[in-house]
């Protein structure tokens, strides 16, 4: 028997069997290598129906504007499309690198060259860098990964991260800055859902969310026999209560609940991706905006209320006889459905608020600002890291700020974003100078580029300046990289730098008592990390070597991320540790990735 | 029982329950209704129609994918990347043999075979180089240096990985 020739529609079938993956390209290059065997089997993976499910798989989220005039330009051939993504994938890696490789203004300006061409469309793949395999070292036990480790693994997932926030960001305050001429009651839901874009967590997921919320809302009236038909429940009012207090039904057989006691004042339950979640026991403002978005997708009129005590939602329907109500979502287990002439004044006086007051539907700007008070206000309520994570709360403030800066113009909001922007160290020019400043008055619009232009000098600075060891003329027994063990204080820390005398200034040196030391403010300080990410600066006389139990080692960049900027791997020998330099800081001490090694090998004696 | 006759005139006589799982004759013998009549098949030889009626006896009375849910069923097809145990083992021939079984697969409107087919060929080629590839499918490179050239540059971004 000779192998006979298999025909078109066959060759399409075969190709069709493979498996759409997210993270390797195997499959991928199946389809590649049958492109470049002959005219016939290159016109069969040329097929434009083989490359959708590879194309969706891979890239899950776009620019929409730009996958739209991706697809008129292509003809809506998802092989084109997909070869498209890969040089846009291409082109942002290279640029990643660079970001890595080199601190400096360039930096800053790589950032905001990635994001001013690509935006979105660059997120899939910095996703993927920002989750590639970490060296053996850091690796939990047990999870074997077979992808390779790149080479600057560890800063390129720092950088990675870094980046896809000030995409983010980027687009929430370009969301937020269209509210300013245009606030709809349509725009509620992507403004809103933006909140969760300063946790480097993208809208359109937001918003699918709440899309797959509805469509299981609409199995749940089919199940328990609720009208579903628009027409049907918008015309009789008693129709349209049980349609709006099946949907509080509905969101607590889910699992969304009214938070009580603690869980209130929790952090987390304020911004959309994790009150979706994880945090569904949520506070009033964001039950009544899942409440309002499904509302709204099942055909009601739903709009929130920037009611005085908690925020609820109004319902109305285009048919005159048929008034409008109030829904209260938070207290749906006791009473959903409020009416206007009863319960509402019973509210107000329980709130001690005059009944005269006039309620009106809440634009989305009012929910953003409410939101914000919420973010700030339970802040303040709990002590830092007592509520969240340190880089959760941070984020947290940060998108509460930049609202207020946004809506009210305040110079003193704008001050607080400049003292928290070092922790989103790519966000200056995507952010702030490019999506930010042109959203506000002139006068602020001048402090910001004032303020702006200070950093990149300074980064710049930083940049060039090189801390060889020749150069000293007091010995730094220590180096950058090193793992010690404050002598006092006993916590565990990461060297970053050093100064060859104590370089803070003079209140400082009198709070801390430095003059008090033995060798006092004359030796050696170090600029460092601890293990739950804070800064710290430590005389050389309370730098005591140590090293890392697995356990420690594992949780490194999860309580620390900023170590991922820092350091690329560990070595510990017989309870010294140091780690590896990344390139920024290599080039800032160009000695200590040496000196470091020989004093771990002494170590070894 | 249903007579069939192969392209080197071999006759198998198959349960009507078996060889149905074969849309073409089960809508043959809808047409023609019941018949001692043998059915001519001139693409299939004997060897591979002993294998195809193996296949059909293994699969006796699992239900059909219907003709109208071509969507639903192209659907579930995607998801079960994997192939049984049995049919793994099955379709461990030679190659020859499993493109025959491919070809009279689709031929006779079997998709459960052929899909367990397209699989295994589309394993084997996971990993080879476009010379590989051709060798296997027995296809020679008829591209142009010019359009040899324009395809390599088309697929930069996928070499050297």
């Amino acid at each position: 028997m000779t192998i006979r020739e298999l025909p078109f529609d066959l060759y399409v079938q075969i190709l069709e069997q493979l498996t759409p993956l997210t993270d390797s390209d195997e499959s991928i290059i199946v389809l590649i290598s049958c492109l470049k065997t002959s005219t016939f089997l290159r016109a069969a993976a040329s097929v434009s129906r083989l490359w959708e499910p590879h194309y969706r798989a891979r890239y899950t989220i776009c620019d929409p504007a730009k996958e739209q005039s991706r697809k008129r330009s292509t003809g809506g051939d998802w092989r084109l499309m997909y070869f498209e993504r890969r040089r846009i994938d291409l082109e942002t890696l290279e640029i990643l690198l660079k970001i890595v490789m080199e601190r400096g203004d360039g930096r800053l300006e790589r950032a905001r060259e990635v994001n001013t061409k690509f935006s979105f469309d660059a997120w899939n793949v910095l996703e993927n860098a920002a989750n590639c395999p970490l060296p053996d070292t850091f690796r939990e036990p047990g999870v074997p990964d077979r992808r390779p480790v790149p080479p600057h693994a560890v800063p390129l997932r720092f950088w990675a991260q870094m980046l896809l926030g000030a995409i983010a960001r980027s687009d929430a305050v370009c969301t937020w800055g269209k509210l300013i001429s245009n606030d709809t009651p349509q725009s509620l839901e992507l403004s809103f859902a933006c909140m969760s874009s300063f946790f480097v967590y993208p809208p359109m997921k937001v918003l699918s969310q709440l899309e797959e919320l509805a469509t299981l809302c609409k199995i749940y009236f089919i199940e328990h026999q609720i009208p579903l038909d628009t027409d049907e429940f918008t015309s009789d009012a008693g129709k349209l209560r049980l349609v709006c207090s099946s949907i509080c039904d509905f969101l607590w057989s889910c699992g969304f609940e009214a938070a009580d006691g603690e869980r209130f004042h929790m952090l987390q339950n304020r911004f959309p991706h994790l009150f979706l979640t994880t945090h569904q026991a949520t506070i009033p403002i964001s039950l009544v905006y899942i409440f309002v978005c499904i509302a709204r997708k099942m055909g009601v009129t739903a709009a929130p209320i920037d009611f005085p005590s908690r925020v609820l939602a109004v319902v109305s329907s285009p048919h005159p006889d048929v008034s409008e109500f109030f829904v209260d979502v938070f207290g749906s287990r006791t009473q959903a459905i409020l009416t206007l002439h009863d319960d509402i004044p019973r509210f107000l006086i329980q709130a001690g608020i005059p009944t005269n007051i006039i309620l009106s539907r809440a634009s989305s700007t009012s929910m953003l600002l409410r939101a914000s008070r919420n973010v700030l206000a339970s802040v303040s309520n709990f002590p830092v890291g007592a509520a969240a994570p340190e880089v959760e709360l941070h984020a947290a403030i940060y998108a509460s700020l930049m609202i207020n800066v946004i809506f009210m113009d305040d110079r003193g909001y704008l001050l607080n974003i400049m003292r928290h922007i070092d922790r989103f160290l790519l966000d200056l020019l995507p952010v702030l100078v490019d999506s930010l400043t042109p959203l506000l008055n002139p006068h602020l619009q001048e402090q910001l580029t004032m303020h702006c232009k200070a950093i990149m000098e300074e980064e710049q600075e930083a940049a060039t300046t090189s801390h060889p060891r020749s150069a000293l003329t007091r010995e730094v027994k220590f180096f950058v990289g090193m793992v010690f063990k404050h002598a006092a204080h006993g916590y565990v820390g990461y060297v970053y730098g050093w100064d060859p005398s104590c370089a803070a200034d003079e209140d400082w040196i009198r709070e801390m008592d430095v003059d008090f030391l033995s060798r006092g403010r004359h030796q050696p300080f170090y600029h460092a990390l601890d293990q739950s990410g804070s800064l710290r600066y430590v005389a050389e006389d309370n730098i005591r070597a140590t090293s890392l139990e697995p356990a420690d080692v594992h949780r490194i960049f999860t309580d620390a991320p900023r170590a991922g900027m820092y350091f690329e791997d560990l070595t510990q020998v017989n309870g010294r540790a140091r780690f590896l330099l990344s390139p920024e800081l290599n080039a800032s001490y160009p000695d200590d990735e040496a000196f470091g090694d020989r004093w771990l090998r002494q170590g070894e004696d | 029982m249903v007579h069939l006759v192969t392209s080197d005139n071999v006759e198998f006589v198959v349960d009507k329950e078996v060889v149905e799982r074969s849309v073409l004759i089960k809508n043959m013998l809808e047409d023609v209704g019941e018949t001692d009549q043998s059915i001519p098949l001139a693409n299939v030889s004997s060897a591979v129609l002993r294998k195809v009626i193996e296949y059909c006896e293994h699969h006796r009375g699992e239900p059909l994918p219907s003709a109208d849910a071509d969507q639903n069923q192209d659907e579930t097809r995607k998801r079960t990347t994997d192939i049984s145990e049995w049919d793994q083992k099955f379709i461990t021939v030679d190659q020859e043999m499993l493109f025959e079984i491919i070809l009279a697969a689709n031929y006779l409107d079997i998709k459960s075979l052929l899909d367990v087919g397209c699989k295994t060929v589309a394993n084997m080629i996971k990993g080879k180089t476009p010379d590989e590839i051709r060798r296997l499918f027995n296809i020679v490179n008829d591209f142009t240096p010019e359009e040899e050239a324009q395809i390599k540059k088309e697929n930069e971004w996928a070499e050297d990985r």
